[in-house]
């Protein structure tokens, strides 16, 4: 077990001052990220995870947010305090980024190779007679095809998943210690997909860097994490190691998630549904917050549960998780769509 | 819903065909060409096919998913099947009428069975319009679609109340009508699309990506939302998306497509069990699967991009990138020659666009 995380988190809040009211985005999230490891941050929109990877780049546009309170402990060293000065050589320096969207985070008006030249020149002391061999070394690096023409082209020349190799490469110029990669993949195709976390896992291996994944898909997570961060409506539901959350897992939101995921390697009767619609952040409710679609709720989950370890590694914060521990489960009952019993009859049939 | 085997000339195939409902939409060689123009005033100097000899079938109450990745045509199939955009060539027989052929006022009385459903819930609502607004446009213009009644203005009392029902079935508070789109979640809004879709009582909904933009748990409520639908009113669907768990979970039939043709077709079951076409391999291997306790064995494609469909190759398309044409040495045959859509054996309903189909199990 490696000794100091990398990562690691307490307690974060950050808020949202809106007229609406304050939406706690994320609210009392903790987690720690070790050398060479890749830790999923899991949920739909709106959980929160986004805001808990911007947050550790205090990229969080400020106001309306605001990081109300918690440590962002980066390497032994808490970020939070430090001054936008300060912060620039952590950003792409220690830490690096990759986006969701290459085509919106490249900029249109310069090369592939400016733009990495660039993240070199900021963070690196390299002669300007090397910087261009250093560029096509990272190209061929994340096996960008023929980096010799590539260097020179701008982004509207490139495909998408050449793009999202083309800011791979810039996160890795400066050899972080973490990269945090915000839905990597989901702008693209599948069959690139795959070859860019591949990617991704390779340069993990080789350069021990460790990797903050933000994602939705569950495919992903059981692909490429290790451990796993489950968040819901701005709080963290369950934490444990891959295998152990995909064998059992402990809440009930991760149970729903589970069971209402269409497969491609089998074939079902009927998905299970979760009920309802992920809360606004300005109207949580107190208490548990997944209580309002949770078929097992009942009033003592108005009263906050704690986070706690319910197996060895293995934490959930739900009233009832040994129940799930024990075995028992959760069952999405499917009501069938209220208006259709009605209205089958006389619609009913073929037109 | 087999394919439509015409190309093919199979007899075996059209008598696996006839069984099983009747067809409601026949699709034979559909192609729809947009041509290229460089500067202002230039001439058209060259052609993206993005629909190339496009031909299934699909019986009604049944859902046929048309898969592929960004740029292989099937959002551009979707369309112009509904004639929303002009086809190149080909034709679309719906309800025992070529839709392609039909003059504008023929085709307006028909639209009213035909309906689309679309990705964005967020773009494809008029924000300035309320719920209840959107979903009764289509009575405006066709009248309260009741069987026998005369086309009429329908009063507002009238509207209301049907909204209120169109509503209900896609689990909506009919109160819902009166408020506006920002109002709702990404899901409420898909279900009023739906409700939209379903005013005029059709037989056939176009559904493109309907489940892509949404979140793990509420694309479930959508995607069992439509398979009630389709039990109760008897629709058919032609599904369309890149999302290959919902359209299994959803589809009696898959096509793939890649670069404006349909490569492979088969029931659901077979197509993800036993792919023949080495692209369709490449494609399912890629998708990761929620189980870290199975390392799976990916068969890549020799290139990751996918050539313009400008350019498309000689031969068979998918040659450049595929990993059984490298196993076999690089064959000629692929190069030179298109391969037909043919059933994998006699009388099959699993069609394959694939010389060497025979030696897809060499690919490990």
């Amino acid at each position: 077990m490696p000794d100091v995380p990398i990562l690691e988190i307490r307690d974060l809040r950050t808020y949202f001052h809106t007229e609406h009211g304050t939406a706690k985005a994320v609210d009392g999230v903790s987690f720690s990220l070790s050398r060479g490891r890749t830790l999923a941050v899991v949920g739909e929109s709106g959980c929160g995870k986004t805001v808990t990877s911007l947050s550790i780049l205090k990229l969080i546009p400020m106001p309306p947010g605001e990081i109300v309170s918690g440590q962002i402990l980066l390497e032994g060293r808490d970020l939070v305090p430090l001054s936008p000065k300060e912060m620039q050589p952590v950003r792409g320096g220690q830490a690096a980024m990759i986006f969701q969207e290459p085509a919106t985070s490249l900029n249109p008006v310069f090369t592939i190779g400016e733009q990495i030249g660039e993240a070199i020149r900021i963070h690196r002391k390299l002669p300007k007679s090397q910087e261009r061999s250093e560029v096509i070394r990272l190209l061929t690096e994340v096996r960008m095809s023929e980096p010799e023409r590539r260097i020179d082209q701008y982004p509207h020349e490139l495909s998408g998943g050449m793009k999202q190799r083309a800011m791979i490469a810039m996160a890795l110029s400066c050899n972080p210690k973490l990269i945090i990669a915000d839905e990597p993949t989901t702008a693209l195709d599948v069959t690139i997909q795959a070859r860019i976390l591949e990617l991704l896992r390779q340069m993990r291996e080789k350069h021990g860097t460790a990797v903050l994944l933000i994602t939705h898909d569950l495919g992903v997570v059981a692909e490429t994490a290790d451990d796993v961060v489950v968040m819901y409506a701005g709080r963290v539901v369950e934490q444990g190691d891959v295998r152990s959350i995909f064998a059992r897992p402990l809440h009930p939101y991760t149970v729903g998630l589970f069971k209402s995921l269409p497969r491609v390697d089998r074939s079902e009767e009927r998905l299970q549904e979760i009920p309802g619609n992920v809360p606004s952040p300005t109207k949580f409710p107190n208490g548990c917050r997944f209580r309002t679609r949770c078929p097992w709720a009942v009033a003592k989950c108005a009263e906050d549960p704690p986070l706690v370890e319910i197996e060895p590694g293995h934490k959930s914060a739900c009233w009832f998780a040994a129940d799930l521990a024990a075995g028992k489960d959760v069952n999405f009952v499917h009501h069938a769509t209220p208006g259709l019993a009605a209205q089958g009859s006389s619609a009913g049939g073929v037109v | 819903m087999i394919s439509d085997i015409a190309t093919a000339n199979n007899d075996a195939g059209s008598k696996v065909a006839a069984s099983g409902p009747e067809p409601l939409l026949v699709v034979r060689n559909l192609q729809k060409f947009f041509p290229v123009r460089r500067g202002i005033f230039a001439r058209v100097r060259q052609w993206v096919k993005a629909v190339d000899d496009v031909s299934f079938t699909l019986r009604r109450g049944e859902t046929l998913g048309l898969v592929g990745e960004s740029g292989c045509g099937k959002t551009t199939v979707g369309r112009t099947v509904l004639r929303l955009t002009p086809a190149t060539g080909g034709e679309v027989v719906f309800n025992e009428e070529n839709i392609l052929a039909l003059p504008r006022n023929a085709l307006h009385a028909l639209r009213p069975k035909m309906q689309i459903i679309f990705q964005d819930p967020y773009g494809s609502l008029n924000p300035r319009m309320t719920v209840g607004s959107a979903i009764a446009e289509p009575f405006r213009i066709h009248g309260l679609a009741e069987a026998g009644a005369a086309k009429r203005k329908p009063s507002g009392h009238e509207l209301r109340e049907r909204v209120g029902k169109l509503l209900e079935q896609v689990g909506m508070p009919p109160d819902a009508q009166y408020r506006y789109p920002h109002e709702f979640s990404g899901g409420q809004r898909q279900r009023i699309g739906i409700a939209r879709a379903l005013a005029l009582k059709p037989s056939f909904i176009v559904c493109d990506e309907p489940t892509s933009a949404l979140d793990v748990s509420v694309r479930a409520q959508v995607i069992n939302l439509l398979q009630d639908l389709q039990r109760s009113h008897g629709l058919s669907y032609l599904m369309i998306s890149h999302d290959l768990g919902a359209v299994r979970h959803i589809s009696k039939q898959v096509a793939v497509m890649y670069l404006g043709r349909i490569v492979e077709q088969a029931p659901t079951a077979e197509l993800y069990d036993k792919p023949r076409h080495p692209y369709t391999r490449v494609l399912l291997s890629a998708i990761p699967l929620p189980d870290p306790t199975k390392r799976r064995n990916r068969v890549t494609a020799a290139d990751d991009e996918i050539p313009s469909p400008i350019n498309v190759p000689t031969g068979c398309a998918f040659h450049p990138r595929c990993p059984l044409y490298a196993l076999l040495g690089k064959p000629e045959r692929c190069r030179a020659e298109l391969p037909e859509l043919r059933p994998v054996e006699l009388g099959s309903e699993h069609v394959v666009r694939c010389h060497y189909h025979e030696d897809i199990d060499k690919l490990s």
